[in-house]
């Protein structure tokens, strides 16, 4: 097994690639406004076959609130590796730890 | 961002059809026309044929011990992760199954409704199942989550093909300058 080495893993955290957003940030479209929601208030449904998916991007395609869903996903796994962390097990580490 | 009480299902359907769209613009044209006049209760309807032409080769099984369904799925994009994360590690200097488990960590990072998951690899190949709970599994959602985690992939490939490109130019360098 290889052996474990501080110096490359410093060196690895330190050109650990930059954080992307996940999504892009929600847009409104007056497009989808006038085809497809003024549509379904007035006759209760709208024509799939006529709309230009070309003047819509797929950031107009989510709620204000989509992305919030990964946000507790986030908070759950940081959550798993710190019981995770808690039950490690220090004898088993060669070197001393706190005390 | 229209206040409308089925803005959600709506967006999210169009969503799924937009990303089959980019993907396969006449998968997403036949569906379109099929679905023609839709209203809410249609497009939802309309959520199956989209998850299976967005991944091809998809299907359905069902699982007798936990009496629950299981999508299997593969995708191209997928493939192209497995591929270049397989030639990234090779070019490190040695072989490595790390990235198998980075994939693992992609899907249950993202797949929304789901208990229990397996994900099989042969040569590029990788095959996700997933168990669909009974409780909190949801067709768009979970359609959504799985373009979510292909966006994701598609942001790791471009990441891995400019690593790659890069390793392959300083490779370059090196042997003109030897030469």
């Amino acid at each position: 097994m290889t052996e474990f080495c501080i110096e490359r893993f410093i060196s690895l955290l330190q050109t650990a690639p930059e954080k992307r957003p996940l999504l892009e940030p929600p847009k409104y479209s007056a497009y989808l406004q006038e085809h497809v929601f003024d549509s379904l208030t007035e006759r209760g449904y709208f024509d799939l076959s006529a709309l230009d998916w070309d003047a819509v991007q797929l950031c107009q395609l989510v709620t204000a609130d989509y992305a919030d869903r990964y946000k507790h996903m986030d908070r759950s796994w940081l959550q798993r590796i710190n019981v995770f962390l808690r039950q490690t097990d220090a004898a088993s580490q060669t070197g001393r730890c706190f005390f | 961002m229209c206040d409308y009480e089925y803005e959600e299902s709506v967006l999210l359907v169009l969503r799924l059809l937009k990303f089959l769209h980019q993907q396969n613009s006449a998968h997403a044209k036949a569906i379109c026309d099929l679905y023609a006049n839709a209203d809410i209760d249609g497009l939802y309807e309309a959520i199956d044929e989209v998850m299976l032409s967005i991944f091809p080769g998809a299907f359905y099984e069902f699982d007798d011990e936990w009496e629950s369904s299981i999508a299997v799925l593969s995708h191209p994009d997928i493939t192209r992760f497995c591929h270049l994360s397989r030639k990234w590690t090779q070019r490190q200097g040695y072989y490595s199954s790390a990235w198998q488990g980075k994939l693992q960590d992609i899907a249950g990072y993202f797949a929304c409704g789901v208990f229990k998951m397996n994900i099989s690899f042969t040569g590029d190949q990788a095959v996700l199942r997933l168990w669909l709970s009974s409780d909190y599994y949801d067709p768009l959602s979970f359609g959504n989550s799985m373009v979510d985690m292909l966006l994701y992939i598609r942001q790791e490939n471009q990441r891995l093909e400019e690593h790659l490109g890069d390793a392959l130019y300083a490779r370059q360098q090196n042997r003109e300058e030897a030469a």
